[in-house]
């Protein structure tokens, strides 16, 4: 079963450290996600449908709202892994750069000696209880940083525009994103919502994963995490009734679409989450 | 040495937007913002992802569009929505007439000691909601608020035509010249406006010619960011005219129209005031040391389809010397470097009718 080791809020979004040996449902969420090798067998990534490892020399990179999940290559002894959530907004501001948005140019990234060093002093840090780290920060930005620069390395757009080269949004998509957003935890049918914004289902589907990144049912997932790991860290609320008020009709399904998407098991992160606010 | 600051948190990127206002707004503690915007902000899908980026859950109340002259009943009428609403930032996407009454809306007299927290998301290139306003509104004048946060986003302002797209590229070029020439004492804001200058001689053509030309629009919108900078200095007679006349003839939907044919009896009248600034204009925008710049300022604004009299776009029966006296009370004639009088005002529009 995969563990959490630490896992840290901030302003920055969340960084984790994960023991992880099981498979992951796919998924897909707002922040840029980096993920980092630490210790023990390597393990892999699948993004769009395509397996990248995570390893000793290789990272991964996966934009916002790009699908993607774990999958262990072995599940005898668990993969110890730095695994990043970095709020776009954040970023945006702390790389003083002129790139908008945290779209990687690619997944693989080279674990360079320099990225190396960040990650293992990163994980050093959440190892210790004891340690109180000013430099966390800064540390992460340059991180992301440094992976994000790497990953328009070579590539044919370079560096030069590095936004999202996002087509507007049909207007019957952008209803159906509204109306999923203020809906979390009511009762609705995807066909409802497709027939309300008058499209086809195949065509509303194909439409909304051309233009979120995500198919509805994992955008409304995504939008669930949100608000389960929001409530779990930041309010008193009980696991249960935090599963009831996003849907779930149990603990215990609550649970498992939990460890699907985010690792462990609610209960579990709740105990790990420290809030990180630095001055 | 005069007061000089630099001046509030501007994000500069492409897409940008949808990153950066729900940061924005995080930093304001804002829930409930009043969204505005005028007839450029509208133009595009800039609006569309406006209320997209809004946090999700976000209740924004929304304003009519902005025309291109308010008036007083309206800023009320929005400070009575605002408040009404329960609103907590101002958020602004368009031109000129858009951010100016976002701006004049923020620092009414009902609003407040510290003025209301204002977003300003540029739609065009002729202005990112900084320097001085020269307020439409008659009557008591209102100040101008500076944004808590402006967002540049190129990628917004591509929907906008090549002919307004030129007038509103020539028109930060303006301020950028106008703030280089003003009489204030600012360093950092004459090396700001000379980059700015330069940026524009390299790109307005081209941003111009090519609508889908992403990165020439990136350099316009860097010039219009440049001129609102380096306008604190003030500007000069060439915007005292333009927008004196612009209110007369009711040309302010074509804002910037004017200025390439009221640059060059301005610029011949200012020759004798300005020293070697000239020559230093020259330089940045990469003529050879000798070259006259108002004829080369006429010469771009011919090819960029700009009108060269002014006299065709005068509409109504209103007489020269009413624009003149408008001008000549204009401020931003208070940093003109020679000083203008309402006749030399009259005599210049002549020149240029």
């Amino acid at each position: 079963m995969s563990t959490a080791i630490a896992v840290f809020h901030g302003a920055f979004g969340r960084v984790c450290l994960y023991s992880m040996d099981r498979r992951m449902a796919p998924h897909g969420h707002r922040e840029g996600h980096l993920i980092f090798h630490v210790d023990g067998p390597p393990g892999q990534l699948v993004v769009d449908d395509r397996p990248w490892p995570i390893s000793a020399g290789q990272g991964v990179a996966v934009s916002p709202w790009q699908g993607h999940f774990y999958a262990p290559i072995t599940t005898d002894v668990p993969t110890l892994a730095l695994v990043l959530y970095i709020r776009p907004g954040w970023f945006v501001e702390a790389a003083r750069q002129a790139s908008a948005s945290m779209r990687f140019g690619r997944v693989g990234i080279e674990v360079t000696d320099h990225l190396m060093r960040l990650v293992t002093e990163t994980a050093h840090v959440m190892l210790d209880p004891d340690m109180d780290d000013p430099l966390l920060e800064d540390r992460l930005c340059a991180l992301t940083q440094a992976a994000f620069d790497q990953s328009w390395q070579w590539t044919e757009r370079g560096s030069a525009f590095t936004g999202p080269n996002r087509a507007g949004r049909d207007y019957r998509i952008r209803k159906a994103v509204r109306f999923l957003q203020n809906s979390i935890g009511e009762d609705f049918e995807l066909n409802a919502v497709a027939r309300e914004v008058g499209l086809s289902r195949p065509h509303f589907y194909k439409l909304f994963r051309e233009q979120v990144g995500l198919t509805p049912n994992l955008f409304l997932n995504a939008l669930r995490m949100e608000q389960a790991i929001d409530r779990l860290a930041g309010t008193q609320s009980a696991v249960a009734d935090i599963g009831y008020d996003l849907g779930f009709s149990s603990q215990a399904s609550f649970s498992r679409f939990f460890i699907s998407n985010g690792v462990v098991p609610p209960s579990a992160y709740r105990r790990c989450v420290q809030s990180v606010e630095l001055q | 040495m005069s007061l000089i600051t630099y001046l509030t948190r501007i994000h500069f990127a492409e897409r940008v937007l949808e990153d950066a206002l729900p940061e924005a707004m995080r930093r304001l503690s804002a829930r409930r913002p009043l969204l505005l915007a005028d007839e450029d902000g509208l133009c595009g899908e800039g609006f569309a992802r406006l209320e997209d980026a809004l946090p999700p859950g976000t209740r924004a109340q929304l304003l009519p569009t902005i025309a291109a002259e308010p008036d007083r009943a309206l800023l009320q009428s929005a400070l009575a929505a605002y408040q009404d609403g329960g609103c907590d930032v101002i958020v602004a996407l368009g031109g000129t007439a858009a951010l100016t009454f976002a701006r004049m809306l923020a620092a009414m007299p009902g609003a407040g000691a510290a003025g209301l927290p204002l977003i300003a998301v540029p739609a065009t290139v002729a202005g990112v909601g900084l320097g001085p306003v020269h307020p439409p509104v008659p009557g008591k004048a209102i100040g101008a608020a500076v944004p808590a946060a402006i967002l540049c986003d190129p990628t917004l302002s591509m929907a906008i035509g090549p002919e307004r797209t030129a007038a509103h590229g020539f028109d930060a070029l303006t301020h950028c010249i106008e703030a280089f020439l003003s009489t204030a004492y600012n360093p950092p804001a004459d090396g700001i406006a000379l980059e700015g200058i330069r940026r524009a001689t390299l790109h307005l053509e081209r941003a111009v010619a090519d609508r889908g030309d992403l990165e020439a629009q990136r350099e316009l919108l860097a010039v219009a960011l440049n001129a609102g900078l380096a306008a604190q200095k003030g500007l000069g007679g060439v915007a005292a005219l333009a927008r004196a006349a612009e209110a007369e003839w009711g040309l302010a939907r074509r804002h910037g129209t004017l200025n390439a044919a009221l640059m060059r009896p301005v610029l011949t009248f200012n020759a004798p005031a300005v020293g070697d600034r000239y020559r230093r204009i020259a330089e940045a925008m990469v003529l050879p040391p000798d070259a006259d710049v108002t004829v080369e300022l006429a010469r771009l604004g011919a090819r960029l389809g700009l009108p060269d009299r002014i006299g065709a776009l005068r509409t109504g029966t209103r007489r020269l010397s009413s624009v003149a006296r408008k001008a000549a009370a204009d401020p931003a004639n208070q940093t003109n470097p020679r000083h203008a009088t309402p006749h030399d005002y009259l005599v210049l529009l002549e020149e240029a009718f």
